[in-house]
C-alpha cells in the first residue's frame, strides 16, 4: 500500500498557505469570542455552519467530479434531488428513515456510476464544452423524468433527528442542526480515508492527476472515473438528504438554490480541494448569515450579491481559491 | 283594376317585400349570437398548470369541470350546456399567450374563465381585453383585477385579494391587541408587499407597532437570519405573508430558535396539509390565526351546511378522483366550485341568449349573492365602481397541533379598501 502510493504521481498537500490558514484562524476565534458575548450571534453562527457543511458537501461532490472529469457537473444538484425522491419512495414503501438513507446512498453511486458510463462516457473525449452541455441537459432530463414520476407537489418526509431543542450555555441549538453537521463531516472524513488510505482511491487521484503516468503503473483510470462520479454522486445524495429536513418540503426545485452556493463553495475553495470545498461552505453559510444581520444596509434582500461580491474579492486576491495551489506545467 | 290600382298594389307588394325584408334582417339580428355560443352549448375555456411548480393547483379546474358536468347533467343554462376546455400552461406566462390565443381564434371561446395564476392572467389580460373577450373570475388574489376595471373592463377576479388579506389582520390587531409588537416576514415581490401594504392600511393608527420587518428572496435556503432579527428586535407577533414552503420554515425556526409569538399566517399558506407538517417538525402551530371565505369538509360544525352536502354529492359523483382532497380539507375544491358556481350564476343572468356584454353586467351588479361554497354569511358584491366580488373573510384559528384544522372564530371582517 505504502509502497504504491510513493510510486504514484500524488503530491501531498493537506492545508493551505500560511496566510490562508492564519486568516481561517483569526476567523474562528473571532467566531468563538461573538459567540460567547451574545446569544443571537452564537445562533446565527451555528444555524450558519449547518447550512454551511450542506453548502460544502454538495460543493464537495461538484470538486470529486471537477477532478475526476475536469468539468463542472451542473446536474449535481438535480441528481441529488433526484436521491432525495427515491429515499422518499423507499420511505413510501415501509422503510424507517435510516433504512432507507443508507440505502438511498447505495441507489446513489449505482446511479452516478452509470450515468458516467452511459452518458458522459462516449463524450468524454471530444472537449470539456461537450461535457458541459451533457450535463446541462442532464439537469432537464432529470427535472422532468421526476416530474413525470412524483408531480411538482410538495411532499413531505419525516424529520431525522426529531425536534429536540438543546441548550449549549443558554444558546438554543436544534438537535436538527448538530446531526446535519455531524452526519455531514462523519461522510467527509469517511471519503478522505478512503482516497488517502485505500487501493482505489489512491489510483483514483493518480488517474485524476496524471491519467498517463497512472495508466502507465497499472490504474485503470475508466472504472475509477466511474467509481468517482457514484461517490459524487453519493456527497451529493446526503447533501440532498440533509437538505429537505432544513426546507421540511420536498418538491423537484429543493437543490436548485443550493447548488448554487455549492458552486460559491467550491470555487471559493479552490475548485480542486475537497477541505477548501468545506470550508468554502461553512465560510459562507455563516458569512451569509452574520451580514444579513449586522449590516442592516445589506439585509436579506442584499445578502446573496454582496455575499457574491466578497467571493469575487478573494479570487482577486486569491485566484486559486483558499486551499488552492497555482498549477505550474512545464513547457 | 285601374292604372291607378295597379299602382297602388304595386306599392302594397313593394312594401310588404320591404317589410319581410326588414323583418328578416331584424330577426337576424336578434338571432345573431356571440362567439362561443350555440342553440345548445356554450364554449369556455381555461389555462391551468396542470404540471410544473404550481400543478397542486391542478385540483382547481378539475372541481370547476365537476360543477358544470352537475349543471350540464341538470339540463344546463337556459337549455345550452357549458362545454369547458382546460388548457396547461405549466403555470409559464409564455405558454399561457399562444394557448389563449388558440382559445379565442381556433376554438372561439364565449369567455375565458378562471385562469389561474398573477402572471399568467397578466400576459393575457391586454389581448383579451383588446378583443373584448371576458376574463372571469380568475383564479389570483392580486388587486389588479379590481383596481383597473376601468382599462380593462372585460376582467374581474374572484377570491379576496392579499391587500385586503392584510388589512383584516391590521384591522384585528388594532383592535384586539392594540399593545402588541408587530414583527413582518414577507416575500420580497409584489405578493408580499401587498399583503404588508394592506396590513399597514388595517393598522391604522397603529402602524408604528411594527417594530420590525424582514424579506426573503425565494432562494434563500434558510430563514433563521431573518427570524432571530425580528425576535431580536422584541416583536411578540409574528405575522407571515409567504409561499407555504417557507412560512412553515419560518414557523419551525421561530420555535426552534426559542421564540413562540402569536403568529398570522397568509391564507395562502394557511392550507392545513402546511401547518400539521410544521408542527409535526416540531413547530408550536396552535392558536395561529388567519382566515378562510370558503367552505371547510375537514370542519364538523359545518357538516349539515347546504354548500357542504353538495359539494359531497356532486364531488363523489362527476369528479370522484377529488374524494381524498376533498376529505383532506383541500380548500381548492371549494373554491373551484365556488368560481364555477358564480359562473353558471352570471350566465343565468346574462340574458335568454348570452352575450359577452350582459356577462359581464352580470358580474357586475351582483348584490348580497350567496355562493353556497363560501362561508356562510360571505356573499358576493359588486357594483360598476366596486369589481371585487369577494370581500369578506372570517378569521380562523388553529387548534389540535399535528392532527388540527383551523376553526372559525369572531365576526366576518371587511377587507373593503
Amino acid at each position: 500500500m505504502a509502497e504504491l502510493a510513493r510510486r504514484l504521481p500524488i503530491p501531498e498537500r493537506l492545508l493551505p498557505a500560511r496566510p490562508v490558514l492564519l486568516v481561517l484562524v483569526a476567523a474562528c476565534i473571532f467566531l468563538t469570542v461573538g459567540s460567547s458575548i451574545s446569544t443571537l450571534f452564537a445562533q446565527l453562527t451555528v444555524a450558519g455552519v449547518a447550512s454551511g457543511v450542506v453548502f460544502g458537501s454538495l460543493g464537495l461532490a461538484l470538486v470529486l467530479i471537477y477532478r475526476a472529469t475536469e468539468v463542472i457537473n451542473f446536474a449535481q444538484g438535480e441528481m441529488a434531488m433526484a436521491c432525495v425522491y427515491f429515499a422518499y419512495q423507499l420511505m413510501l414503501w415501509g422503510l424507517s428513515y435510516w433504512a432507507a438513507f443508507f440505502s438511498t446512498l447505495a441507489i446513489a453511486f449505482v446511479f452516478g456510476v452509470v450515468i458516467q458510463q452511459v452518458v458522459i462516457r462516449p463524450v468524454q473525449h471530444r472537449s470539456v464544452i461537450a461535457v458541459v452541455i451533457v450535463t446541462v441537459g442532464l439537469f432537464i432530463l432529470i427535472d422532468g423524468l421526476v416530474e413525470w414520476k412524483w408531480g411538482a407537489n410538495q411532499r413531505f418526509m419525516p424529520a431525522p433527528f426529531g425536534n429536540q431543542v438543546y441548550r449549549l450555555g443558554g444558546v438554543p441549538v436544534a438537535r436538527q442542526q448538530i446531526g446535519t453537521i455531524v452526519i455531514v463531516l462523519v461522510c467527509v472524513l469517511a471519503l478522505w480515508a478512503f482516497f488517502r488510505f485505500t487501493k482505489v482511491g489512491l489510483g483514483m487521484r493518480a488517474g485524476a492527476l496524471r491519467p498517463e503516468a497512472a495508466r502507465l503503473v497499472g490504474v485503470r483510470t475508466n472504472a475509477l472515473l466511474a467509481v468517482g462520479w457514484g461517490l459524487a454522486a453519493v456527497l451529493g445524495a446526503v447533501a440532498g438528504l440533509m437538505t429537505e429536513p432544513s426546507q421540511y418540503v420536498l418538491s423537484p426545485t429543493l437543490m436548485q438554490p443550493v447548488l448554487l452556493y455549492a458552486f460559491a463553495a467550491a470555487v471559493l475553495g479552490g475548485l480542486e480541494s475537497p477541505g477548501g470545498a468545506l470550508v468554502g461552505g461553512i465560510a459562507l453559510g455563516v458569512f451569509l448569515n452574520l451580514i444579513g444581520q449586522y449590516w442592516t444596509f445589506v439585509g436579506s434582500v442584499l445578502q446573496l450579491p454582496v455575499a457574491f461580491a466578497a467571493l469575487l474579492l478573494v479570487l482577486l486576491v486569491k485566484p486559486t481559491g483558499l486551499f488552492g495551489h497555482r498549477s505550474v506545467r512545464k513547457v | 283594376m285601374g292604372r291607378k290600382g295597379r299602382f297602388v298594389a304595386a306599392l302594397a307588394a313593394l312594401a310588404l317585400v320591404a317589410s319581410v325584408a326588414a323583418s328578416a334582417a331584424f330577426g337576424a339580428r336578434a338571432h345573431r349570437l356571440d362567439p362561443g355560443v350555440t342553440s345548445t352549448t356554450i364554449k369556455i375555456g381555461g389555462t391551468f398548470p396542470l404540471t410544473g411548480v404550481a400543478s397542486l393547483y391542478k385540483v382547481i379546474p378539475a372541481a370547476e369541470s365537476a360543477y358544470f358536468a352537475y349543471i350540464n347533467a341538470h339540463g344546463g343554462v337556459n337549455g345550452r350546456k357549458i362545454d369547458f376546455t382546460v388548457l396547461d400552461d405549466a403555470y409559464d406566462p409564455s405558454k399561457t399567450v399562444p394557448l389563449t390565443q388558440q382559445l379565442v381564434e381556433q376554438d372561439g371561446i364565449f369567455a375565458d374563465f378562471g385562469s389561474l395564476g398573477t402572471a399568467p392572467n397578466l400576459s393575457i389580460w391586454g389581448y383579451l381585453n383588446q378583443h373584448k373577450v371576458p376574463q372571469v373570475l380568475i383564479a389570483t388574489g392580486d388587486s389588479y383585477w379590481g383596481f383597473s376595471a376601468k382599462k380593462y373592463p372585460w376582467t374581474i377576479g374572484y377570491q379576496p385579494d392579499y391587500p385586503g388579506e392584510g388589512k383584516v389582520y391590521g384591522k384585528y390587531i388594532a383592535a384586539n391587541t392594540p399593545n402588541a409588537k408587530i414583527g413582518v416576514l414577507y416575500q420580497n415581490d409584489a405578493f408580499g408587499k401587498n399583503y404588508f401594504a394592506g396590513l399597514r392600511v388595517g393598522l391604522g393608527a397603529k402602524k408604528g407597532q411594527i417594530v420590525a420587518s424582514q424579506s426573503y428572496d425565494p432562494t434563500q435556503t434558510s430563514l433563521v437570519q431573518q427570524i432571530l432579527a425580528l425576535k431580536s428586535a422584541g416583536a411578540d407577533t409574528l405575522v407571515i405573508f409567504a409561499l407555504p414552503s417557507q412560512a412553515i420554515t419560518a414557523m419551525v425556526t421561530a420555535t426552534k430558535v426559542g421564540w413562540s409569538p402569536q403568529i398570522f399566517l397568509g391564507n395562502v399558506s394557511a392550507n392545513p396539509i402546511f401547518l400539521q407538517i410544521a408542527a409535526q417538525n416540531g413547530a408550536n402551530v396552535n392558536g395561529v390565526i388567519s382566515t378562510g371565505y370558503l367552505i371547510d369538509a375537514l370542519n364538523a360544525s359545518q357538516a349539515n351546511l347546504p354548500g357542504i352536502k353538495l359539494m359531497k354529492s356532486i364531488i363523489s359523483t362527476y369528479a370522484p378522483s377529488l374524494v381524498p382532497s376533498m376529505n383532506g380539507g383541500d380548500a381548492n375544491v371549494p373554491y373551484g366550485l365556488g368560481a364555477a358556481w358564480t359562473f353558471v350564476y352570471a350566465l343565468q343572468h346574462a340574458g335568454k341568449t348570452p352575450t359577452r356584454a350582459g356577462l359581464m353586467n352580470a358580474l357586475k351588479s351582483m348584490h348580497n349573492v350567496k355562493d353556497p361554497f363560501l362561508y356562510p354569511g360571505i356573499t358576493l358584491n359588486t357594483s360598476a365602481k366596486d369589481n371585487f366580488p369577494t370581500e369578506q373573510e372570517i378569521l380562523t384559528k388553529w387548534s389540535g397541533g399535528a392532527t388540527g384544522d383551523f376553526t372559525a372564530f369572531g365576526k366576518l371582517y371587511n377587507g373593503v379598501r
